[in-house]
């Protein structure tokens, strides 16, 4: 007796002349969320292993989210002393002359909050597919980085170490030119404090107007996973998580000056 | 300057409160829009800039109305950062004061120092951070590399058919789930011939050795066509080969302590000893010996996609693995253009974005010399295969070809397209080098069952060896089982001439069955069955 067996071998035909068997799927790996990767694997069950579909660099940067958190800390750094900021010819500046030396650098210290955790959220505010690659160009780093504590009203730390540094070799300068006596006059101090609170209140009024243009978009209510079902009929949809981020940063800021507010209050 | 502090806060409490509202702007405005420092430079010099906001913006009369002006989310946010700076700036000068002005030459003084240990402590914070992300940033160019060169993008009737495994490449190697096809969502058919399968994997899985490559193949058999994976080739290569500063001063230090003889070193460089086989074994060692492999050096170098800045000079250049390229470029012309695919260009040339290749040799005197050499070891003579270089001839002929050696001295880059016409390599020299590189990753089922007529053929009676013959388990039916590929009978030749094969399988039986045939055929629909 003879029994015939036929498999259908799913197999397919060589394009042109090549060889290559034309491709029904293609599988990347690659770890672009090592917290995802682990909240995964301590589900346990392989799911560590399951693909997500994924074509564009946007897509990868609002499914993965890919960030680094970083602190600073207390520690011998090389600094150079008597140097001054020699301008370029680009409008910037780089630090020349005086000699190096090694001293204990104190963060905190030096600028209050210095050593609150910061995060890098490379995948916010990519608006093409090469943004999340140009986020991490040390020039883009400096815009990116946050406070990891959404609740802390600053600008990212490496940010906050050029400004202050730049206003006050800017400062130092104009002292050296004898341009700026108002520094050295009593009423320095008090006057930026009086505008310090008047900025503030401006502040408050343009995040208010922010959350209005937020809230004004429906789809912010809509959760991660539906929204990048909507990302891929609609790629406008990405902003959406910009805006997401927007919100709860400005929540979390809000609340935590009302309960400053209220703490101070009592 | 005798005060307590919190007297001193006292002090500037009811100045404050005395100051008008008016006055105390001005004086800020002159403290904070010094024209010395209106930009600053933000991490690398260039035109990208911080700017450090003029006081006159934030006038109140003239700042309402432009936020009342403003619509756009963009422009608030600016608005927003804007005012976030100058905070910034004044709590900043504010310190600064409140640390006791003492005379303008103590100020003065006070705010140098401040100001250089605040820039050395960014450039060690961002040294801290490109170290931290140096692997996260390897992977998302990886991703990006691969998509570019795939141009899957141009396509969205393809985009469904692309993966991403979320998973630390390392592990993986080592995992026992991997492998194992439940864990992998789209895979629908595990028998032993199936469909749905993945076609293309690409690997994050660092390869050293055979032994790893072997182990890797096996795993991926049963879920691929084909699987492109990362050849260590920093570690398999050294340092020494690189082709910039940290090779040369790996090379001068490698020579200092043989006792470099200088004049002997020149009188060698215009003889430069072939490379032989003997010197190649190691690319054998480690992705085995294949047929085609010889001349496949070059696919184990590195792209570079960023020069390292000043903050990563320990890290070296970004660069990312050679298979995420290849594999896009193997995608590419699997799914996107079978046409246009055979004249991409393996890697692409621009200048702005050369990358330190690696030698595969250098001469002694450790020079910037050539450093391609073909398998000989001649420089003049590369020959096509050697590398999917980039060529701006696109001629098949020798003397054109002689023409892009100048290419291929470190100006490779990851980006794909053939946005330049310049840039497309010839047809041939992909062709050849896409050929050989696909002898080297195909590690399971390449989809033709003509080519792969013994594994198919071992494969299958492995398989009913283990499920169905036992000389002592009543439920497998066979005591022996032979498979044999059969070319001969009428039918044989019928199956072959259809692009499939005949096996006939040859039993001892405990039952009344002598012999099985099982004949494997191409779908009839041809072109992709894949789409299920």
């Amino acid at each position: 007796m003879a029994v015939e067996v036929t498999l259908d071998s799913g197999t397919v035909r060589p394009i042109g002349g090549i060889g290559l068997p034309s491709l029904n799927n293609v599988l990347i790996n690659v770890c672009l969320s090592k917290k995802k990767y682990e909240a995964a694997k301590n589900a346990g069950g392989g799911r560590e292993l399951t693909p997500t579909q994924c074509s564009s660099m946007r897509q990868a940067a609002y499914t993965f989210k890919p960030e680094v958190t970083v602190t600073a800390a207390t520690k011998e750094l090389p600094i150079r002393r008597n140097s001054r900021v020699v301008a370029d010819s680009q409008g910037g500046g780089e630090r020349a002359g005086g000699s190096v030396a090694t001293e204990q650098v104190d963060p905190e210290e030096l600028l209050p909050g210095a050593t609150e955790e910061q995060e890098v959220p490379y995948w916010l505010n990519c608006s093409n597919e090469s943004d999340l690659v140009a986020h991490f160009r040390p020039n883009a780093v400096v815009d990116v980085m946050r406070p990891a504590n959404k609740a802390i009203d600053r600008l990212g730390l490496l940010k906050r170490l050029r400004v202050v540094s730049a206003t006050l070799a800017s400062a130092q300068s104009e002292l050296q030119a004898g341009r700026l006596k108002e520094l050295t006059q009593e009423q320095a101090a008090p006057a930026l404090a009086v505008e310090r609170e008047r900025l503030q209140g401006l502040l408050r009024d343009v995040r208010t107007k922010i959350l209005r243009q937020v809230d004004s978009d429906d789809r912010v209510a809509l959760s991660d996973r539906d929204l990048l079902t909507r990302a891929q009929g609609d790629s406008g949809a990405y902003s959406v998580f910009d805006k997401k981020e927007i919100r709860s940063r400005l929540e979390a800021v809000l609340n935590a000056a009302q309960a400053a507010e209220g703490g101070s209050d009592e | 300057m005798s005060e307590r502090p919190e007297d001193q806060a006292e002090v500037r409490e009811k100045a404050a409160e005395a100051l008008a509202p008016a006055q105390a702007y001005q004086i800020a405005r002159k403290l904070l829009s010094a024209p010395a420092g209106k930009f600053c430079t933000k991490a690398e010099p260039g035109a990208d800039l911080l700017e450090l906001p003029q006081h006159d913006g934030f006038e109140q009369s003239r700042f309402s109305a432009k936020l009342g002006q403003t619509t756009s989310l963009d422009d608030l946010l600016e608005l927003e950062e804007r005012l976030m700076v100058q905070l910034e700036r004044i709590d900043a000068l504010e310190r600064a004061l409140g640390e006791g002005a003492g005379s303008a030459s103590e100020l003065e003084d006070r705010l140098g120092r401040t100001s250089e240990a605040l820039d050395a402590l960014f450039d060690d914070m961002m040294a801290t951070v490109k170290k931290e992300d140096r692997d996260l940033e390897r992977t998302v160019a990886s991703l990006n590399t691969f998509l570019a060169e795939s141009r899957i993008g141009t396509r969205p009737d393809l985009a469904k058919h692309v993966y991403v495994l979320n998973a630390d490449p390392d592990d993986l190697a080592s995992s026992p789930e991997f492998g194992s096809g439940e864990h992998f969502g789209p895979v629908t058919g595990l028998h032993q011939v199936h469909k749905n399968v993945y076609g293309l994997w690409v690997l994050g899985t660092r390869v050293a050795s055979k032994d790893a490559a072997a182990a890797i193949g096996s795993k991926a058999l049963a879920h691929t066509a084909m699987a492109v994976m990362n050849l260590d080739a920093e570690s398999m290569i050294g340092p020494e080969f690189r082709r910039d500063s940290v090779g040369d001063a790996m090379r001068e230090q490698n020579l200092k302590m043989s006792g470099y003889d200088a004049e002997q070193a020149q009188a060698e460089a215009g003889h430069p000893s072939p490379l032989t086989e003997r010197d190649l074994a190691w690319v054998n060692d480690c992705v085995g010996d294949v047929e085609g492999l010889e001349r496949s050096v070059l696919c184990f170098s590195p792209l570079r996609v960023r020069e390292a800045s000043r903050y990563e000079q320990e890290l070296g250049d970004v660069t990312v693995p050679s298979s995420y390229a290849y594999g896009g470029k193997i995608a590419f012309v699997s799914m996107v253009s079978g046409e246009e695919g055979v004249a991409t260009a393996v890697s692409q040339a621009k200048k702005k974005y050369a990358i330190q290749d690696y030698m595969v040799r250098q001469t002694r005197r450790g020079d910037n010399g050539p450093f391609l050499y073909d398998h000989e070891g001649h420089v003049d003579k590369i020959p096509q295969g050697v590398v999917a270089g980039i060529s701006s001839t696109g001629s098949e002929s020798e003397a054109a070809m002689q023409q892009t050696i100048t290419h291929f001295t470190g100006l490779h880059t990851a980006r794909g397209g053939l946005e330049r016409p310049e840039y497309q390599v010839s047809t041939s020299l992909a062709y050849d080098y896409l050929r050989r590189l696909m002898t080297v990753v195909a590690r399971g089922r390449i989809g033709e069952p003509q080519a792969n007529q013994e594994q198919i053929r071992s494969e299958v009676e492995e398989l009913l060896q283990a499920n169905l013959m036992s000389t002592d388990d009543p439920r497998k039916p066979f005591t022996s089982i032979r498979v044999i590929n059969d070319t001969e009978s009428h039918e044989g030749q019928q199956a072959q001439a259809a692009g499939g094969i005949r096996l006939v399988v040859e039993v001892g039986a405990k039952t009344a069955i002598p012999k099985v045939w099982v004949e494997i055929r191409p779908n009839q629909d041809g072109a992709t069955g894949a789409d299920e």
